[in-house]
């Protein structure tokens, strides 16, 4: 035989080696296993983001210009509009509940943002225009701040649309500056025609608020860069989850349970804003704007590192009661990662566990 | 022929050489540039795995959205790897003169290729697997970092538990499978490569919205999988979920929703069929080892006075009923446990340091480095001793 036709056979043999060992059905014996019972209070499985509701599917067609970026956090969809000789503008769309948040409060949070005094804002149904497009109808609200913002050449303007679903609130909104807003106007009722909106729950490209914060998978030196923290008494380790980077329970009476979640990131992810908003969502709360996070957010030092500290009581939005769901989340920033502390479960055991969850909180050291 | 005679000058080339280790350099640097966006795994995938890299501007840097369409093409490790294992193998037979003085210099060439070819036996080859115990728990399987399976389990033998494992790689280019030792079909529905659960609560107490799934988990807790962009990232991981449907001789079972999500604290999703209990399950990969290994203490040691780590250590029994072997180890950082084909690390442990986590890596060419370093160290010990003994010499005379 030529030594080079030697070459392929052995090439195939490796590559039959490489390629078939592991890529099949296999079968199996092993002895007897069992398997153990559900521990968490709201079944969800542990490291999984808390969920608040489905949601629907939603397309759109984007128009020319628009550069679409990644969905983040509470923002279905994100669009970057750059013009020639024209300031920039942004579009984003988001979902909420049902019920979560009403369109007048949406117009106030809007008109905080643009500092627009309270006797110059909507109010009242008839203070919005309609815009029908095939079946949907979009209350419209438009808004533009009184004078340019600090560091603004230009007034700031709002063009809004809500749009109300038996399962969700939609809600689209092209902010920038004056001219280029009104310049993006007609593209952006274009946009508001071209969605569509599956209701068919089931092929729903992800909530909004519940997004993905993938839990933090433990890889195998991950306990190297952990701080340190004590743990205060009565909390149970959590499962050996590879998803956490520290993991908590603690029981409280009825089978009440709360859950402690260390959890890092790499950079902000997607800023404050975006992680209350997610965090509001898990316990039922509407969004906020970014002049109203200085109302949320409580700024502590812990440590000799800042902290930025957020207590979330859920409310139930049709009827106000307190829903029994409660946050506490603890953020720092450490070598370019986000780190998160986080308490959530029952509201009640939430609030006799909460002097231990900032016990927990001072004991971090990075 | 001049032809010819001109590809062997450029490949046998020492500037070959040089150009090869620069782009070596530039993969090196492209790739940890992409490693902050696109993770460890994701940098090893695009660069390291690949024929060509392609570094796009990041978004992120200044003049970002203007500059993101830059798109550079970078020679990738499967493209430079060989090249550099042919050039230097054929430059050393063509500019190699045998003689006693360049002896070490094959060391040399020899330790180099040999490392470099052992990279590839490692890149195709090794398998990284995670095994966790409780003190006083024992474990006899470790599970892979990121590949999944679909298992169906027959439950009905009481001594022992028959596993038929689909890995979920497969469901890309097939979806309905038959093994023989089930009374039934499996087809894959949907399969979600990575996920959320959703929960349908705020659709009223008896919702009316229907689950994708009609048996087990995915109809009692009224769970809808969500898609999600598989990612790469560091601290970041795949979790995957699927609707599987089962099918009879006599037409469905049923649809189940498996999920890695659903882990070991959820009741198994068990069924009865043609007189059998199955379980139905997808997880991570799991491999089943003929000895058990018990976790007996975990020492999490800091330094006096500090919370400093200083040390951790399991310190494990190993028992292999076939073998009869029954003995104490204790692995430690450095001082890893080698066993059957396997080494097990000191990997990781949980914050209450009551859990370990031993990293399982199966390397069939775990020696070749040792060689390769070997070879090197030699040719360089001998080249350079051959010389200064020349030099020595010379400066007596």
């Amino acid at each position: 035989m030529n030594r080079n036709s030697v070459i392929p056979f052995a090439l195939l043999a490796f590559c039959a080696l490489t390629a078939c060992s592991k890529n099949e059905i296999q079968y199996y014996e092993i002895p007897k296993e069992t398997r153990n019972v559900p521990t968490r209070a709201d079944g969800l499985p542990p490291g999984h983001p808390p969920t608040t509701g489905l949601s629907p599917g939603i397309t759109w067609k984007t128009p020319e210009g628009w550069e679409e970026g990644e969905p983040q956090g509470a923002v279905k969809g994100s669009f970057h509009i750059h013009r020639k000789d024209r300031p920039h503008a942004e579009m984003v769309v988001l979902d909420f509940p049902p019920h979560a948040v009403q369109i007048e409060d949406f117009a106030n949070l809007l008109s905080d943002e643009l500092k627009i005094a309270s006797d110059h804002r909507p109010t009242g149904t008839e203070a919005f225009e309609k815009f029908t497009a095939g079946e949907k109808e979009f209350t419209l609200i438009r808004l533009t701040s009184e004078t340019p913002l600090k560091g603004e050449d230009y007034k700031t303007s709002v063009l809004a649309a809500v749009l109300k679903e038996p399962s969700r609130i939609w809600f689209f909104n092209l902010k920038g500056a004056e001219p280029t807003v009104l310049a993006e106007s007609d593209n952006f009722f274009e946009f508001l025609k071209s969605i569509e909106i599956d209701q068919d729950p089931h092929a729903g490209l992800g909530d909004g608020m519940a997004m993905a914060m993938q839990s933090l998978p433990e890889e195998a030196v991950s306990q190297e860069g952990n701080p340190q923290w004590t743990v205060p008494e009565k909390w149970e380790p959590g499962r050996p989850s590879q998803m956490r980077r520290g993991s908590f329970q603690v029981m409280g009476e009825n089978n009440q349970m709360a859950d402690i979640a260390v959890t890092t990131f790499p950079g902000d992810v997607g800023g404050m804003l975006a992680n209350i908003n997610r965090w509001r969502g898990q316990v039922g709360l509407g969004p906020i704007t970014a002049g109203m996070t200085g109302g949320v957010i409580k700024e502590m030092v812990i440590n000799g590192k800042q902290c930025q500290y957020v207590d979330l009581v859920g409310m139930d939005p049709p009827t106000g009661k307190i829903f029994p769901q409660r946050s506490l989340v603890g953020t720092f920033s450490h070598e370019g990662n986000s780190w998160f502390f986080k308490m959530s479960g029952d509201s009640d055991l939430v609030e006799t566990q909460k002097q231990n969850f900032m016990d927990f909180l001072n004991s971090v050291r990075f | 022929m001049k032809f010819v005679t001109h590809i062997i000058n450029i490949i046998t080339s020492l500037r070959l050489t040089v150009i090869l280790l620069a782009f070596s350099l530039a993969l090196i640097f492209f790739g940890t540039l992409d490693q902050v966006y696109i993770g460890i795994r994701g940098a090893q995938r695009e660069y390291f795995e690949s024929f060509f890299g392609f570094w796009q501007y990041p978004q992120q840097w200044i003049l970002g959205p203007w500059l993101s369409w830059l798109s550079l093409p970078v020679p990738g490790g499967y493209l430079i790897g060989p090249l550099l294992v042919v050039n230097l193998s054929l430059a050393h037979f063509r500019y190699f003169r045998p003689s006693w003085k360049k002896a070490g210099i094959v060391l040399i060439h020899a330790g180099v290729v040999l490392l470099l070819i052992s990279q590839l036996v490692t890149n195709i080859f090794q398998e990284e697997s995670t095994l966790w115990i409780e003190e006083g728990g024992s474990s006899n399987y470790m599970e892979s970092y990121y590949e999944t399976e679909l298992v169906i389990i027959d439950r009905s033998n009481p001594d022992t538990d028959g596993v038929v494992s689909i890995p979920t790689k497969l469901f890309a280019r097939k979806d309905s499978y038959q093994h023989p030792k089930l009374p039934f079909r499996i087809r894959v529905d949907r399969f979600y490569p990575n996920s959320v659960l959703m929960q349908n609560k705020d659709v009223g107490e008896a919702s009316s919205t229907p689950t994708l799934a009609n048996k087990g988990l995915g109809v009692e807790m009224r769970l809808t999988p969500e898609e999600r962009p598989k990612t790469t990232k560091q601290n970041e991981k795949d979790v995957p979920t699927a609707l599987v449907e089962l099918r009879g001789t006599e037409g469905s079972l049923g649809t189940w929703l498996v999920s890695a999500w659903l882990g070991e604290d959820f009741p198994a999703q068990t069924f009865q069929h043609a007189g059998k209990v199955f379980e139905i399950d997808l997880r991570l990969k799991r491999e089943y080892l003929p000895y058990t290994i018990e976790l007996i203490d975990f020492t999490h040691d800091r330094y006096p006075g500090t919370e400093i780590p200083k040390n951790f250590s399991s310190k494990v029994r190993l028992r292999n009923p076939d073998t009869g072997e029954d003995r104490q180890v204790l692995i430690y950082m450095n001082h890893p446990l080698r066993y059957a084909g396997l080494t097990f690390f000191q990997a990781s442990f949980t914050p209450d340091d009551k859990a370990s986590m031993l990293q399982v890596v199966r390397n069939p060419g775990w020696l070749v480095p040792y060689i390769s370093c070997t070879l090197v160290s030699l040719g360089l010990l001998f080249q350079f001793g051959y010389h200064l003994i020349r030099f020595a010499r010379r400066q007596k005379s």
